[in-house]
């Protein structure tokens, strides 16, 4: 039983190891919107199976069924995980009603709020309704076409329920951190979703692309927060100017979206031996006899 | 024409409207706004979404010869720009309302994207 336990953390481990870069490789070779998916399909069972690999460890320790040294140690780590868990959630909510409070009491038309304001920022906001937030620097920036391309983007972020996939990476993350590496892939995917329905919007992915270069140049003088560090590979926004200007045929998904569905079934074959190890641990500890 | 009007709903056609006035120095007529959405649009569909718009209380308008020039309303000044550029300038927060449109660039990104917006331009 012990080593079991010990065997299926080990493979949740192993699996969340081997999954980041091949649900990497898949998304860039498929529609983002299904890439975008992928990668939160194989974040949270990821994170699923650790943490069910984990809890039936560490109650295992509890019940007296494993020895507490080195067993102790997954009670320890699951308390650490929880807790980054924890305070995860109790941010995004947070921060959900801070942009919510933000924008209390000023009139919305429609879905779109235009702010008075020279410094040049778009954002979708998430609530009911959610609302696609503007300046009005923003939009004397971009010409006619640029403007269609912002809000078609934004818009499509909010259609699309963008937040709830970029918010289920960071919680997947916070419970298995080798899967970290999946909240920027998560990111950039549904940045590149919004930027296809825009271009399937407006009809003119080259417009598209020009809308996103320029709207990243006039927000840099906006420089919100920490600088990124310069110098450093291509960023998320190049990419995907080169994405909608890129017209050649899609690479071929073909062995990785095998892998993928692999993973995801192996996955899925080990959050339920958790649960089955879950039951038969305490089973074990409410009759001594056993 | 009809095509394209129908494929924007009246929401997103107000939507776009709204931006094109707010992107304007000053108050605009239906044909500046006509010219100002630069695609094949209706006159008629463009004095719709005004007269709505207008009739919600977003846009006030002044006689100009014999049609209306309409500029947007804006409410309390400032008050809710300036508490959602709070919002934007905490790390998480912007993570949350998806603000990327408006990225963070480097200086190697700035320049690729300088370079890609020639190229994109020449063609």
């Amino acid at each position: 039983m012990s080593t079991d336990l010990y065997l299926d953390l080990a493979a949740a481990l192993l699996l969340s190891l081997v999954a980041v870069p091949v649900s990497q490789r898949l998304s860039a070779r498929v529609h983002p919107r299904r890439a975008s998916r992928v990668l939160v399909a194989v974040a949270l069972l990821a994170a699923l199976a650790s943490t069910g690999a984990l809890t039936a460890l560490a109650v295992a320790v509890v019940v007296g069924a494993v020895p507490l040294v080195p067993g102790g140690a997954a009670c320890v780590v699951l308390v650490v995980l929880l807790g980054r868990l924890a305070v995860v959630a109790v941010d995004r909510g947070r921060a959900l009603a801070r942009c919510a409070k933000a924008l209390r009491g000023s009139a919305v038309h429609g879905d779109l709020q235009v702010l008075a304001e020279e410094r040049a920022f778009a954002c979708a906001v998430p609530g009911r309704p959610g609302r696609v937030v503007v300046s009005s620097g923003m939009l004397r920036a971009l010409d006619a076409t640029g403007r269609r391309a912002l809000l078609a983007h934004e818009r499509a972020h909010l259609v699309g329920r963008h937040h709830r996939l970029v918010i289920a990476g960071d919680l997947a993350a916070a419970v298995n951190p080798l899967v970290s590496p999946l909240r920027a892939a998560i990111r950039y995917a549904v940045e590149r979703s919004a930027d296809e329905a825009a271009a399937e919007q407006v009809g003119d992915r080259r417009a598209v692309a020009h809308a996103v270069a320029k709207a990243a140049l006039v927000g840099l003088g906006a420089s919100w927060g920490s600088p990124v560090a310069l110098g450093a590979a291509t960023g998320p926004v190049p990419r995907r100017v080169k994405a909608l200007l890129d017209t050649g045929p899609a690479p071929r998904a073909g062995i990785w979206a095998v892998l993928a569905l692999l993973l995801l079934g192996l996955a899925l074959a080990l959050v339920t031996d958790a649960a089955v190890d879950l039951h038969e641990v305490t089973v074990q500890a409410s009759s001594p006899l056993a | 024409m009809d095509a394209e009007r129908q494929r924007r709903g009246h929401g997103e056609l107000e939507a776009e409207v709204l931006a094109a006035l707010w992107a304007a120095d000053e108050a605009l007529t239906a044909n500046q706004v006509l010219g100002a959405l630069g695609s094949g649009l209706a006159y008629t569909t463009v004095v719709t979404a005004l007269s709505r718009l207008h009739a919600k209380g977003v846009l006030s308008r002044v006689p100009v010869g014999r049609a209306y020039a309409y500029r947007p309303v804006t409410d309390e000044p400032g008050m809710a720009a300036r508490r959602m550029r709070q919002v934007l300038e905490s790390e998480v927060d912007r993570q949350v309302v998806l603000a990327r449109f408006v990225s963070e660039l480097s200086e190697h990104d700035e320049q690729v994207l300088r370079q890609l917006l020639g190229r994109a331009d020449e063609h």
